[in-house]
């Protein structure tokens, strides 16, 4: 894996991947809905774990699959979550 | 208030055809929606309930259930008018997005999942229906609540086990004063349901409908020799869940569709794949064997984890996995509970009793009442019985009797002169079993009935025995059970006494187990007429009693469908009520 090392939050989202859902990721930019990487399933199980692992709550209604295209993207919604003044209502922009 | 629930979905299986049209054709069962089905609740209690497939002829039939709903409104005298709620057993909408994912899983949700999919049902079948008292009630909530609600206990633990829900294939609730709260949700990806399902795909059976084979096939193999696979495949965690990575070796789109490389690994690490049609080997035996005792394992980690945690000694069941009497049986046995119980109509028909049970509590609190044995379905009047006998009375002699007590005594006298008897009364049963209103009967001490019955009436596998209904009375006589413990719902195995093994060949398995059936004078009065009279017949207060259908076909709901199953099968006698019909030799 070539992904760079030291972002908590990428290290937390990579290991997820790789080890609740099974999925391998060989970058932060790859297209996990472009490759087939992440199905239906796999999609509703990630959300679940960022929400045990980050202690966050990701109202599910809200969310739209584009948020999480790659690593990168949902580093930036992870945070958003993480972040209330980013996301007053607790629904990332 | 009146709500109606309904179960199924009916572009399910039409939408696996378009989109894959080359499986064969037990792989088009894995998919959702099947054995749709209508309930009525007013002001809190069952009032009708009834699975589609018993009016449409199609078994596991996922169509939208009108025929099913019509019926429900006829019971209960009213019209659609009148109901004030429609609930769906499946709620989708919370992952719309999770179907975006790629065109075809949002066309998927479009055409098969979504509310409009749902609403286009009931524009279609129930035109006059306003589209805004249309509910949709999450799938396992709506099993949790068929169980909770009819458990008749104000706190329980409930337990839904099944294949999948919208998303998930076990689901834990504390329920308590009237309310379900969720504790623990497993994913699809550890679904044991589904993972019994492919073993029983794997080992040439039906996936979603012969896993009670499987079952019942398990106690003739030996479940060491496969043990370690399963061990290995099924991780039981400290959380209480199942992990099964094989689930999630699939890949692609079509691999996860329909678990390629998860069979692909059962071929090569367990064993071949087995054919339908070629023979059923002590390899096909020990991986039943093993794979029931992997199931046993799981139901007991499960709940036995959150039995410890919340520390509830009650324990209702639902879902179609908790059909499987055996895993259920040595739950009870455990003793990790006090008291189980499982709704007996647990698979996908009893969701829709579950959505209008909990719509209906969301509309104010309802009495909790232990269910009654679940005869919710249509009864048909002598005029309807009158009509069929005439349509085939050159084929058949009829006796009238004029007291059910004659018709019990001949009865009686027929079953211990070893005669198979198709036996029709009342209103039918709602789930899957046959529990005395569309059985067939016959005596359980003629070693060669369950031969006769599998080949001649059933025309199913050989292996499988047949279930017995005994008196509340006398059940701990013949049985391994406490004086006076019952079991109306034939959802449970439990040992037969060892020195009445013999005795009873047609009900006793291999291992000496039974499914049994206690049958008592409050809870199934008529039924337990009959035993009462069978005891004095034959010194035993039980009968074989199998459900009223022949393989690959419905249990029949109509005088007319009963007498043409009788007619088309050997069973030598049917009562339709107090009509005694035998054939006519010519």
């Amino acid at each position: 894996m070539n992904l760079p090392v030291g972002n908590a939050i990428q290290d937390t989202v990579v290991r997820i991947l790789r080890d609740k859902l099974e999925v391998e990721v060989s970058s932060s930019e790859t297209d996990l809905l472009e490759t087939g990487m992440i199905d239906s399933l796999k999609f509703v199980d990630l959300i679940f774990n960022l929400e045990q692992e980050f202690g966050i709550t990701m109202p599910m209604e809200s969310l739209e699959v584009e948020q999480f295209r790659t690593i990168a993207d949902i580093v930036l919604l992870v945070s958003r979550f993480q972040s209330p003044a980013k996301a007053p209502s607790g629904v990332p922009s | 208030m009146k709500v109606l629930g309904v179960s199924g979905l009916e572009n399910s299986a039409a939408f696996k055809k378009i989109h894959w049209p080359h499986l064969d054709e037990r792989e088009y069962r894995m998919c959702q929606g099947f054995d749709a089905a209508a309930a009525l609740v007013v002001d809190g209690k069952v009032v009708a309930a009834a699975a589609e497939e018993r009016f449409n002829r199609k078994k596991h039939s996922g169509d939208f259930p009108a025929q099913a709903i019509r019926y429900c409104l006829a019971e209960a005298g009213i019209s659609l008018g009148d109901v004030d709620e429609l609930a769906h057993s499946f709620d989708y909408a919370p992952y719309r997005a999770a179907y975006s994912i790629d065109p075809l899983a949002a066309k998927r949700y479009r055409d098969v999942y979504s509310k409009d999919a749902l609403l286009s049902l009931v524009r279609r079948d129930l035109p006059e229906f306003s589209l805004e008292r249309v509910q949709q009630v999450n799938h396992h909530l709506s099993h949790a609540a068929s169980a909770y609600f009819t458990s008749g206990w104000d706190e329980c633990l409930v337990v839904v086990i099944d294949g999948m829900g919208e998303m998930h294939g076990a689901s834990v609730y504390h329920a308590c004063n009237g309310k379900l709260q969720a504790l623990h949700h497993i994913s699809a990806h550890d679904s044991i349901g589904i993972f019994y399902s492919l073993v029983t795909l794997h080992l040439g059976f039906d996936f979603n409908s012969d896993e009670y084979k499987i079952m019942g096939l398990a106690p003739y193999g030996e479940p060491t020799r496969f043990q370690r696979f399963f061990d290995q495949s099924v991780d039981l965690r400290k959380d209480g869940s199942p992990h099964i990575p094989i689930l999630r070796l699939n890949r692609t789109r079509d691999e996860r569709e329909n678990f390629v490389l998860t069979r692909q690994y059962l071929s090569e690490r367990l064993v071949k794949e087995r054919h339908p049609d070629s023979e059923i080997t002590d390899e096909h035996r020990d991986v039943a064997a093993a794979l029931q005792a992997c199931l046993d394992k799981v139901l007991q980690h499960l709940c036995g984890h959150f039995g410890k945690q919340t520390g509830l000694r009650r324990l209702a069941l639902a879902g179609g996995v908790t059909l499987n009497c055996t895993a259920n049986g040595k739950l009870t046995r455990s003793g990790l509970f006090d008291e189980i119980y499982v709704q007996p109509a647990a698979g996908d028909d009893g969701a829709a009793l579950g959505a209008a049970l909990y719509r209906a509590s969301q509309g104010g609190k309802i009495d909790n009442l232990r269910s009654p044995v679940p005869f919710f379905g249509p009864s048909y009047a002598n005029t309807d019985i009158e009509v069929a006998v005439t349509e085939y009375q050159d084929r058949v002699e009829v006796v009238r009797f004029s007291s059910y007590e004659n018709t019990c005594e001949q009865a009686a006298k027929s079953i211990a002169d070893g005669k198979v008897l198709g036996w029709f009364r009342g209103r039918m049963e709602f789930g899957p079993r046959a529990l005395g209103h569309r059985s067939i009967l016959a005596d359980p001490g003629h070693p060669e009935m369950r031969d006769r019955i599998n080949a001649m009436v059933k025309m199913r596998e050989a292996f499988r025995p047949f279930a017995p209904a005994v008196s509340l009375e006398q059940a701990h006589q013949w049985f391994d059970i406490p004086p006076l413990t019952e079991f109306p719902y034939m959802i449970m195995t439990v040992d037969v006494r060892d020195m009445y093994r013999a005795e009873l060949p047609a009900i006793t398995h291999v291992n000496g187990s039974a499914r049994v059936q206690t049958v008592s004078a409050e809870g199934n009065g008529e039924f337990h007429g009959l035993l009462r009279a069978v005891g004095k017949s034959t010194g035993r207060e039980m009968v074989l009693n199998t459900s009223f259908n022949i393989k690959g076909q419905p249990i029949v709901n109509t005088p007319k469908q009963a007498l043409e199953t009788f007619l088309g099968t050997g069973i030598d006698q049917l009562f339709l009520e107090n009509v005694w019909i035998r054939r006519r030799w010519t």
